[in-house]
Order: C-alpha cells, then sequence, then structure tokens
C-alpha cells in the first residue's frame, strides 16, 4: 500500500511562504549584488520617486489668516530611477549606504515575517496550534510589520535626496514614493495583531489546562 | 497547589504497580505519572471514579487539601 502524504491548508501555505521567502531571498541578493555592482563592476541604486514638474495651477487662497499665492503640485508622476554610481568607492558614500541599509533591512524585516509565517504553518500542519513557540512567533511578526514600510520609506526618503541632487532634476519638485500613510497602516496592522496574540494566549492557557486534566 | 495527590501511598498500600494501574484505570501511563507526580491541574470525576474502583478506596484517600502549599 502506498502512503499518501495529506495535503492540507496549513501545509499548502507551509509551502507558499518558503517559496517567498526562497524568492525573496534570491532578489535580495541580486540587490545586494546591482548596489556594490558585483557581477559588472557598475555600481547603481534604484528606486521609484514622485516628481512634478511644475505646479500645474496657482490659486489665491481664500482663507483670511494667511493670504498669498497657494501651489498645487501634482505628484502623480512615479518613476523608477536607475542611479549609476561612478564606481564602487562612492557606493560608501553616507546617503548611498544609508539607502542601501534602509533598503535592505525593509527586505530583511519581510523576509524574517515569511520566515516566521512558515514555521507557524509548519506547526498548525503537525497540529500543534496553541503553542507558546507560535504565540512568540506571531509577536516577532507584530514587532517586524510596520518596520518594513519605516525602513522602505527612510530608503525612499534618501533615494529623492539623492534625485533631487541631480542635475537634470534641479528644477523639478520629488517627493518619495512611500508615504508615511503605510506607516501608519503598518503600526495598525501590528496592533491587530497583538490582538490576536492575546486571544492566542488565552488560547494556549486553555490547552495546557487541557492537556493537564487527566 | 494545595492540593496533594496521595495516589503513591495507596498504590504502595494496594501493592499495585504504575503500569497495572494504568491498564486498569485504561489511561496511559504518561498520563497516570502526571496525576502521581502532582502536575496535573485538574481530574476528571470518571478517572477518579476509575481509580477508586481499582483501588478500592474513596476519594480522599487519594486527594488531601493542605493550606498554604501554594509554590508549585
Amino acid at each position: 500500500m502506498k502512503f499518501a502524504p495529506k495535503i492540507t491548508l496549513p501545509r499548502i501555505l507551509q509551502y507558499v511562504f518558503m517559496a517567498l521567502l526562497v524568492a525573496g531571498s534570491v532578489l535580495l541578493v541580486l540587490n545586494q549584488i546591482q548596489y556594490f555592482g558585483l557581477a559588472d563592476g557598475r555600481p547603481s541604486i534604484t528606486g521609484w520617486v514622485s516628481t512634478s514638474d511644475i505646479p500645474i495651477r496657482s490659486v489665491s487662497m481664500t482663507n483670511p489668516a494667511v493670504n498669498g499665492d497657494l501651489r498645487l503640485y501634482n505628484f502623480n508622476q512615479q518613476q523608477f530611477l536607475v542611479v549609476h554610481l561612478a564606481g564602487r568607492g562612492e557606493v560608501f558614500q553616507s546617503k548611498y549606504l544609508g539607502f542601501i541599509l534602509f533598503k535592505s533591512l525593509a527586505w530583511v524585516c519581510g523576509l524574517l515575517v515569511l520566515y516566521q509565517m512558515f514555521r507557524i504553518f509548519q506547526n498548525l500542519h503537525h497540529g500543534q496550534t496553541f503553542r507558546e513557540e507560535n504565540i512568540r512567533r506571531v509577536r516577532y511578526i507584530a514587532f517586524l510589520i510596520p518596520a518594513v514600510p519605516l525602513a522602505a520609506f527612510l530608503a525612499a526618503r534618501i533615494l529623492a535626496g539623492i534625485v533631487r541632487a541631480l542635475p537634470d532634476y534641479q528644477s523639478v519638485a520629488v517627493r518619495p514614493a512611500d508615504s508615511v500613510e503605510d506607516i501608519a497602516g503598518g503600526l495598525l496592522i501590528a496592533l491587530l495583531i497583538f490582538s490576536l496574540v492575546e486571544i492566542f494566549q488565552r488560547g494556549t492557557h486553555l490547552q495546557q489546562e487541557q492537556d493537564l486534566t487527566i | 497547589m494545595p492540593i496533594i495527590v496521595n495516589l503513591d501511598v495507596m498504590m504502595a498500600k494496594r501493592k499495585m504497580s504504575l503500569t497495572e494501574l494504568a491498564e486498569k484505570v485504561d489511561i496511559t501511563l504518561a498520563n497516570l505519572s502526571i496525576l502521581k507526580t502532582g502536575k496535573a491541574k485538574a481530574i476528571r470525576f470518571g478517572t477518579l471514579e476509575a481509580i477508586c474502583a481499582a483501588l478500592d478506596c474513596q476519594p480522599g484517600d487519594i486527594l488531601e487539601y493542605l493550606p498554604g502549599n501554594e509554590e508549585s
């Protein structure tokens, strides 16, 4: 008789998170190769910025407290930029290094979230739901989730600063593509996860009592 | 916990081993061991009834309340 492995939803999700983890790790390594120019000797950094060439219109402010021109900018022009650096030595300037550091930090935090999810679903597949280990992992996720948009936002701010200093962009208004709202969203998700941790903790307590009831 | 399990005392009185009691009560050796070492948080009436029947004793012979014993 042939043994057929049982396919369950936790098992499927475990493989999905493992695949995402592997793909993310490969992309992280490829990013580092690109940043430091390890493949072709031409280091470069890439990312999105929001730009606006000119104010789309000027209007007079009707607010009596502050009179003057209100300038409205259309920042809908999302641009993907590749900034080639002169040499490998330039990468170690603080602004480039800062960008690489925060961008990589966002990736690492994201990968750690995926790893924790992978381990949680591995435990769920083995029928270990209400366990202290799972609570610890869910708590890690709650801490890591807001760190991803925060690090990405800081990297985007540094990139916007780099782009502003470029000769072609002197007369262009540049803003980071990532917004502060993403960080707020991350914090909200973290709060929701912390609420789930509390429920999980009570479940674990009940499970422990059940296990020690003879 | 202030509740003390005197299962080992009753088993010694009846000269019954843990394995023998586990077979008679129909619970695992591991669970009986948890009960005997006082690690258990609760005991079902069904289990208590089976143990009392196997050891021919009263629940009070197995369980004892000791006030002030709060460390575990």
